[in-house]
């Protein structure tokens, strides 16, 4: 692969870029309701595996992060009493998310960070590389 | 290279023999014995390798053919994608093509060197 | 005057050109439903054809992209075309670099001066 720096990076991004969507997925709907009778809305968490063994990456091989699986959270959720609601069982109780928005809020930030830092190495990759094609040339 | 007929020239300049330790003016020993060395009579390592101009263009003109072609292989490897190391082929073509300009030097001084000789007076 | 290399060179040029304009054309289509990514594939062919030796007959295709879809139909994304281009840039940056020096040479030997 002539600059496998590029794929790396370019995995990250895929990664990241799927956890904000789960973030985002996972704030859309802190507020559906469900019955009692039905699971709650579960929150998405995105499971991510290394490609390659490392090893691999120092002679250009694969390398960089993917995204296995998006696994799911509490089924139980909150139960909260909420007579009105029409979805309520006889003793007035719904089910709520077990989703708590100050923690996917952050969840956003790390995954935003996560992805700008990855866009730097495709920024600082593409200088080196550009750098290393003026070998040679008279200035 | 030129470079290695000039050394193989020079090292078969005599060498200076080295001057006695002070306190010992003249040498003791008897006649065949310098001290500090000198010219060993039948020696002929410098000699034994001399390297003719042609010879020297040869080994010039086979090295140029090997850069260059190294340079080939990794642009080739380049088109399709398959090298790792990018600073590779531009070293490697940056060789081929200082060792090009450095033999089309030699070969014109060369020409011109012949062509003085030529036209010396009888 | 291009040997074997020079047209090895000249195939990656045009390959990558084309997917330079196949990128282009898929970053403006990037909210259109229904739209699937292109995806340009010369290497392969490329690597064939010099193992036969003849590598200005390098063919350059055009292949849809096998990403899953968006719930609109569409299934480009941003983050790997902009990779894609980065990368195709500075390739054809070496290409135009490796050809520059296989002219250079030829220029260096025919006009004899260093």
């Amino acid at each position: 692969m002539l600059f496998p720096t590029f794929q790396t990076a370019s995995s990250g991004l895929g990664v990241f870029r799927t956890w904000m969507d789960a973030v985002s997925d996972n704030m859309a709907n802190l507020d559906t309701v469900r019955p009692t009778s039905q699971p709650a809305f579960q929150a998405r968490f995105v499971v991510a595996s290394p490609i390659g063994d490392g090893q691999q990456a120092m002679t250009g091989g694969p390398a960089g992060a993917t995204v296995t699986g998006i696994s799911l959270g509490d089924a139980t959720g909150r139960l909260v009493s909420d007579p009105t609601n029409p979805l309520a069982d006889a003793n007035g109780m719904v089910r709520y998310p077990d989703i708590d928005m100050g923690d996917q809020m952050a969840q956003l930030m790390i995954a935003q960070r996560g992805y700008q830092a990855n866009l730097s190495v495709i920024d600082r990759a593409k200088d080196a590389y550009q750098q290393a094609l003026s070998i040679g040339r008279s200035a | 290279m030129a470079v290695s007929a000039i050394a193989g020239a020079v090292a078969q300049l005599p060498t200076t023999p080295t001057l006695p330790a002070t306190g010992q003016i003249g040498w003791t020993g008897g006649p065949g014995t310098i001290p500090g060395g000198g010219i060993p009579v039948g020696d002929t390592t410098a000699a034994a390798n001399p390297q003719s101009f042609g010879q020297s263009m040869t080994q010039a003109l086979d090295s140029l053919s090997g850069a260059q072609a190294k340079a080939d292989n990794l642009a080739v490897q380049a088109a399709t994608g398959d090298l790792t190391n990018v600073h590779d082929y531009m070293i490697a073509a940056t060789e081929a093509s200082l060792a090009t300009q450095l033999t089309v030097a030699v070969r014109n001084k060369a020409v011109e060197a012949f062509n003085q000789i030529m036209n010396m007076g009888v | 005057m291009i040997d074997s290399t020079g047209s090895a060179i000249y195939a990656a040029l045009n390959g990558l050109s084309a997917r330079q304009r196949v990128i282009a054309d898929n970053v403006a289509n990037i909210e259109t439903p229904g739209y699937i990514a292109g995806r340009v594939s010369f290497e392969d062919n490329l690597r064939a054809a010099i193992e036969t030796g003849d590598p200005g007959t390098t063919s350059v295709l055009t292949t849809q992209s096998g990403d899953p879809v968006n719930p609109n139909g569409n299934n480009v994304s941003l983050d790997k075309e902009v990779v894609s281009l980065t990368d195709t840039d500075l390739r054809y940056q070496l290409m135009v670099q490796a050809i520059n020096q296989k002219f250079g040479l030829l220029r260096t030997a025919i006009g004899g001066g260093a």
